[in-house]
């Protein structure tokens, strides 16, 4: 089982704040997703089609898409890919009979890590993603983005799914909290 | 209805201090939107065995932003608790009978206002003003850059939560 990540330190700087908080809120996730079987990481709730197996799919591919094809403009090729329409945007949620959480997992970690060393690899915040992102209709909205604002993204996008994994985890067995 | 920051991706590459706010406020608005248009009855609606329900969650924020804004970083201690007490310090979560959600989402919105009031002005790097005597680590004093993150992630991480209620309630989803 992961560690829970040291608790975020109250008088940081910036960056140090925003990699801690991101860190903290990964492990967070990680270990909402490890130690349930396949049956149990296919669990879902009500009417939604959101399950464990499909969120830590999904961040993985996150963490592929901005870390390293936005931020750095990798030519990392999609993590998931749905044999059966292979231009489902959602091959992360729409997972098939074969796979599994192990493989889910391992990926999460190697993702992190390989954002990890991306994002070590940048010296400010203010640095920007080599590619455009966006709606590429609405030019409000598309464009690069700063380090420093993908680092809070990610920090409020692992967080909200984190809340998911939470109702998730607890009807699977119970279990709440960090 | 409380004037909210542009939406973050609108200001992809501001300074630090527009990104954060940009950020809460942006999962203040989505917060108060899964609680629209909801009954008394659907805002108690739970998942099991979770006890969470959108009325509840919706008064935990408003004691959580008095808590972090008007408390501790404008350093008006003499703001109680709004709902919660000695006898039970999760009364946020349990409301009684009789309480409404529009009551809720009313006092949810004034203290979002008195948490604006309390951060204008105040840097990332300022320290609390609020530091409560009877607090678990005496002298404990983070910075608003901390309590901002902090907030962001409280907020989406409740939203969450609200996605999934919302979705088992009337089947809406998203923001």
């Amino acid at each position: 089982m992961t560690d829970l990540a040291p608790l975020p330190t109250v008088r940081s700087p910036e960056r140090q704040t925003l990699e801690e908080f991101l860190d903290f809120f990964r492990s967070v996730f990680v270990r909402k997703v490890e130690g349930i079987d396949d049956a149990q990481a296919r669990r879902r709730v009500g009417a939604s089609e959101l399950d464990l197996l499909g969120l830590a799919r999904h961040m993985a591919g996150v963490e592929r898409f901005w870390f390293s094809q936005a931020l750095d403009g990798s030519d990392a090729p999609e993590l998931w890919v749905n044999p059966t329409d292979p231009d489902d945007p959602d091959a992360d949620f729409h997972h098939q009979p074969g796979d599994t959480i192990a493989e889910a997992v391992a990926a999460l970690h190697a993702e992190i890590a390989e954002s990890r060393r991306r994002v070590a690899a940048h010296a400010s915040l203010d640095e920007v993603t080599a590619i455009d992102v966006g709606p590429p209709d609405n030019p409000d909205r598309f464009g690069p983005r700063s380090l420093r604002w993908l680092l809070v993204h990610m920090i409020e996008e692992y967080a909200r799914h984190c809340g998911h994994a939470d109702i998730l985890r607890e009807t699977i067995d119970g279990a709440t909290g960090d | 209805m409380t004037e909210l920051a542009p939406d973050p991706e609108l200001l992809p590459q501001a300074d630090e201090s527009t990104v954060l706010h940009s950020f809460l406020d942006y999962y203040r608005s989505v917060y108060l939107r899964k609680a629209e248009g909801l009954d008394d009855q659907q805002a108690r609606t739970t998942i099991e065995p979770s006890e969470l329900t959108i009325l509840g969650l919706i008064r935990h924020m408003a004691e959580v932003e008095r808590g972090w804004f008007r408390r501790r970083t404008g350093g008006d201690l003499s703001a109680g608790f709004i709902y919660c007490d000695d006898e039970d310090p999760d009364r946020d979560f349990h409301p009684a009978p009789g309480d409404t959600l529009a009551d809720a989402v009313q006092t949810l919105l004034d203290e979002i206002e008195a948490s604006r009031a309390a951060t204008a002005g105040v840097a990332p790097d300022d320290l609390m003003k609020g530091v409560p005597p009877q607090q678990r680590i005496p002298g404990w004093q983070p910075n608003l850059r901390w309590v901002m993150v902090h907030m962001i992630e409280e907020y989406a991480r409740h939203v969450g939560h609200l996605d999934l209620l919302r979705e088992r309630i009337d089947g809406a989803v998203g923001d």
